[in-house]
């Protein structure tokens, strides 16, 4: 057991597996059409690319932030509001939704650059988040505050050359489904080439040793700074799908800290600090419990629970053992899941 | 008192001493030399609990000690002086001496080690409410020691007391040592200072990278040059 | 503003603050002995609400006993949450962030037990002493005279200890070198064990005084934790002083700012000056240098 959950991100990670997974994503809508499915899916996407993004700057950064839902929920609203009022299209608001977290990450991050252990960081960016919360909790006249906003347009009919019109409307989950696949193929593509370029190269080393990188002459405000701003981006395009999607927001359960929960148990359990480490988690735990509905409420409990067991029990506890592990098992990429 | 027999120690992967055998009689000063690197913090590391031996054992008062924790073995009766003296920052004169007496046999007669304690250093009296933070380097040295000594141990390891004090201090400390030992207390004496740490000992061991290249009587390696030659480079 | 307003905001002001001060002591204690945050603060609180809820309501106990009650009952959870979930991860690799993760889990944890066990009503507790004092036209509920009383006590108390006792000064000595004190023959794991206990107990007293002015419910937990975050690293991390300093202090700010701006934005003053002190001056008051 303790080896399969040490080769899991070796496993996915291996030339094989990866574009075969993503193989059965394109073509998943074509066998299986239940709206329910479908559903569960696209939420598997939505806390993949929101995990993935988390991990950007926490498991590769070594920036462990805890105001990860405050970007979602910041896009949600940006989006849903220009939407409403200003007439702007959601196609828009996706982008906006991700520009504007990624500007205030800018902000977030300038006060973190002097903190180094977790707990500093985590408040200092929790702080932020709560104060977007409670900023859109009280702008009652703009944001109708806790009795949430309705009726936010969906996306709009696109024409795609070749393959004809997307409708959003509808009871159809199949638009929806391909726009978030797009959006996570785009963003793992995105991180991949990031973290192979001098960016992931120098991130790494300032998760490793901020002395030793700032000595190699990296210029380590600019590459935090980055990932802040890089992690908050696809947080608030996230933010931004998410309020075309369901069409109704409230600033509970977008500025939740219990999102926040979420993410860190699906980084932790799927691989902190590994490529489709937190990709795996999110499949695994939110299909998992949607599978588990009848514990319904017990949801949470569960997460708290499963966090608990993955921290006590993974074979040396978190973090760079698990990307040291990838480099040691490279010789055993074939490791078979029996 | 002590016995080590065929230490390995391993840091992970890396090994830091090989087959290391040491031994310290009743009421000796043994001292244990080497340059930096040659493992002699990590041999006393081992023996007060931190690190735990691979191969090999350690024997204290005839008991087994490599596998128990540290404050066992310091209710057993072996206090350490560590290196860079550890003195608790912002605790004063007074508290550090006070929380020195923590082990239940000792807090009951930590008044009276208290007064011990300033008759053997009288300058620490005289700064009984001071911070040990703000103490001189050579008072630091003395109330580390004091402070190691309110446990009440039977054998005491000291970890490079020299670093940084003037020669005149050092001479002073090294009495004092000598003073303690007279009353009963074996020492274990680590130092880079080699001639005047082998003039206070009986006898004494030269680790070099990891492993006992030379034991002996003090006087003995004194003289010795080849040791001189291998270990200080003369 | 006149000034029986003004003297009852700065009665407020010391009252909620004197006991964000000695929650905020508790987060401070783990913090300076353990080097860890203890996501879970807050629910050692609801817990300490809810055990003085039964112990006043199925128990039937005079209200002093439900209180020392409830403290006894959070201080030995507290330990045992220590010894099974902390302390195996305080020695392993990642330990800077592992303790911080598992205390998210057991906060998730208890507070959906909560849900689920005790229901999402809001619980009432009763005043322990009702009445009100009034001098020369100045008039104080005796609920809040007994709540600084109270304070007075556990904090003078809490300065006995850690100032006199064999333990509290064994505990601070863990806090200020760890491997020293083992050099001393101090058992660090007992030393952590009663620090969370300890900090629990903290977080319970605090609990059992506010109850009967802010009722009893799962999610109590979490907003109060927000609020020990700040008044902890205001006092400066590790400093039991500077908590107290703090509370105090952030109890008043809060009074004043409720006049200035309004309550619903009470707390994002409260962050703000979070965020400030953790961009200028993370120490805080009296912090080390250890951010």
């Amino acid at each position: 057991m303790k080896d399969i959950v040490q080769n899991f991100p070796a496993i996915l990670s291996s030339q094989k597996v990866a574009p075969f997974f993503m193989g059965i994503l394109i073509f998943f809508p074509v066998i299986v059409q239940d709206p329910y499915v479908l559903n569960a899916v696209i939420l598997c996407m939505m806390f993949a690319v929101l995990s993935s993004s988390w991990n950007f700057i926490s498991g590769y950064s070594g920036i462990f932030t805890f105001g990860h839902q405050g970007f979602f929920g910041i896009g949600a609203y940006f989006s849903a509001l220009l939407a409403m009022k200003a007439g702007i299209s959601p196609w828009l608001g996706l982008l906006i939704g991700g520009i504007v977290p990624a500007v205030l990450g800018f902000f977030v991050g300038l006060p973190c650059l002097r903190l180094r252990a977790a707990p500093y960081i985590a408040l200092t960016t929790l702080a932020f988040s709560e104060i977007a919360r409670i900023t859109c909790m009280n702008l009652v006249e703009l944001t109708r505050g806790d009795l949430g906003l309705w009726g936010i347009p969906a996306f709009t009919d696109i024409a795609l050359p070749g393959i004809g019109s997307l409708s959003f409307s509808g009871g159809s989950r199949i638009s929806y489904y391909y726009l978030i696949l797009a959006i996570f193929i785009i963003t793992m593509v995105v991180f991949h080439l990031c973290l192979k370029s001098p960016i992931g190269l120098a991130l790494r080393s300032i998760r490793d040793s901020q002395e030793a990188a700032e000595s190699l002459g990296i210029n380590i405000t600019f590459y935090k700074l980055l990932a802040f701003m890089m992690s908050a981006f696809f947080a608030g395009v996230m933010g931004s799908f998410y309020a075309h999607y369901l069409l109704i927001l409230t600033p509970t359960s977008v500025f939740n800290v219990g999102l926040m929960v979420e993410i860190v148990a699906i980084t932790m359990v799927g691989g902190f600090g590994s490529f489709w480490g937190p990709v795996l988690g999110a499949f695994l735990l939110t299909l998992g419990l949607e599978y588990l509905r009848f514990l319904g409420e017990y949801r949470f409990i569960t997460y708290g629970i499963l966090l608990l067991i993955v921290i006590l029990f993974m074979p040396e506890g978190l973090g760079k053992k698990l990307s040291r592990g990838k480099e040691k098992n490279k010789g055993k990429v074939n490791f078979v899941v029996s | 008192m002590l016995e080590l027999n065929d230490l390995d120690i391993f840091y992970g992967d890396a090994q830091a001493l090989w087959k290391v055998s040491l031994l310290v009689e009743e009421g000796e000063i043994v001292t244990l030399l080497g340059s930096n690197g040659s493992g002699k913090t990590t041999t006393l590391r081992a023996i007060s609990g931190f690190l735990r031996p691979r191969n090999g054992s350690i024997y204290f008062k005839k008991e087994r000690i490599d596998c128990i924790p540290p404050y066992e073995i310091v209710r057993r009766g072996a206090a350490q002086i560590p290196e860079g003296r550890r003195l608790f920052p912002t605790m004063t004169v007074f508290e550090t001496l006070t929380i020195g007496a923590y082990i239940p046999r000792a807090w009951k007669m930590k008044a009276e080690a208290i007064q011990r304690v300033f008759s053997l250093f009288p300058i620490l009296e005289e700064r009984t409410n001071q911070l040990a933070g703000t103490l001189s380097g050579g008072e630091q040295q003395m109330l580390a020691i004091g402070r190691a000594l309110m446990s009440h141990p039977k054998f005491l390891m000291l970890d490079e007391p020299s670093l940084g004090l003037a020669p005149i201090i050092v001479e002073n400390i090294f009495n004092i040592i000598r003073d303690i030992n007279q009353h009963g207390v074996s020492i274990l004496l680590i130092e880079q200072n080699a001639n005047m740490a082998l003039q206070l000992a009986h006898r004494g061991y030269v680790l070099q990278t990891g492993r006992i290249g030379f034991t002996g009587p003090a006087s003995e390696l004194l003289e010795n040059d080849q040791m001189k030659k291998a270990y200080l480079g003369l | 503003m006149n000034l029986k307003l003004f003297l009852d905001q700065i009665l407020n002001g010391i009252v909620l603050g004197s006991m964000y001060a000695l929650f905020a002591s508790g987060l401070t204690l783990i913090w300076g002995t353990m080097k860890m945050l203890n996501f879970a603060h807050g629910e050692f609180y609801m817990l300490g609400g809810y055990a003085l809820y039964f112990a006043l309501t199925l128990l039937d106990v005079p209200p002093l006993v439900a209180v020392l009650f409830a403290i006894g009952v959070t201080f030995l959870v507290g330990l045992i949450i220590e010894r099974l979930v902390i302390h195996p991860l305080l020695d392993k690799p990642g330990w800077e962030v592992s303790p911080l993760v598992a205390t998210v889990g057991i906060s998730i944890f208890l507070q959906n037990f909560a849900l689920k066990a005790w229901g999402e009503r809001y619980k009432n507790v009763p005043y322990f002493i009702d009445g009100i004092l009034d001098i020369f036209g100045f008039r104080i509920a005796y609920q809040r005279l007994l709540i600084l009383a109270v304070a007075a006590m556990a904090i003078g108390a809490l300065w006995w200890f850690l100032k006199k006792t064999r333990f509290g000064m064994a505990l601070r000595a863990t806090a200020q070198d760890r491997e020293a004190g083992m050099l001393i023959g101090i058992n660090t794991h007992g030393i952590y064990m009663m620090t969370f206990g300890i900090s629990s107990a903290l977080a319970a007293l605090a609990a059992t005084m506010l109850a009967p002015i802010f009722l009893i419910n799962p999610w109590m937990g979490l907003s109060s934790l927000l609020k020990a975050f700040i008044v902890a690293v205001l006092g400066g991390l590790g400093s039991v002083e500077g908590a107290i300093l703090a509370g105090i202090v952030l109890g008043l700010a809060e009074s004043f700012a409720v006049i200035i701006f309004s309550s619903e934005w009470k707390d994002v003053f409260s962050f703000v000056i979070l965020i400030l002190v953790l961009a200028i001056r993370p120490a805080g008051f009296f912090g080390k240098k250890e951010w």
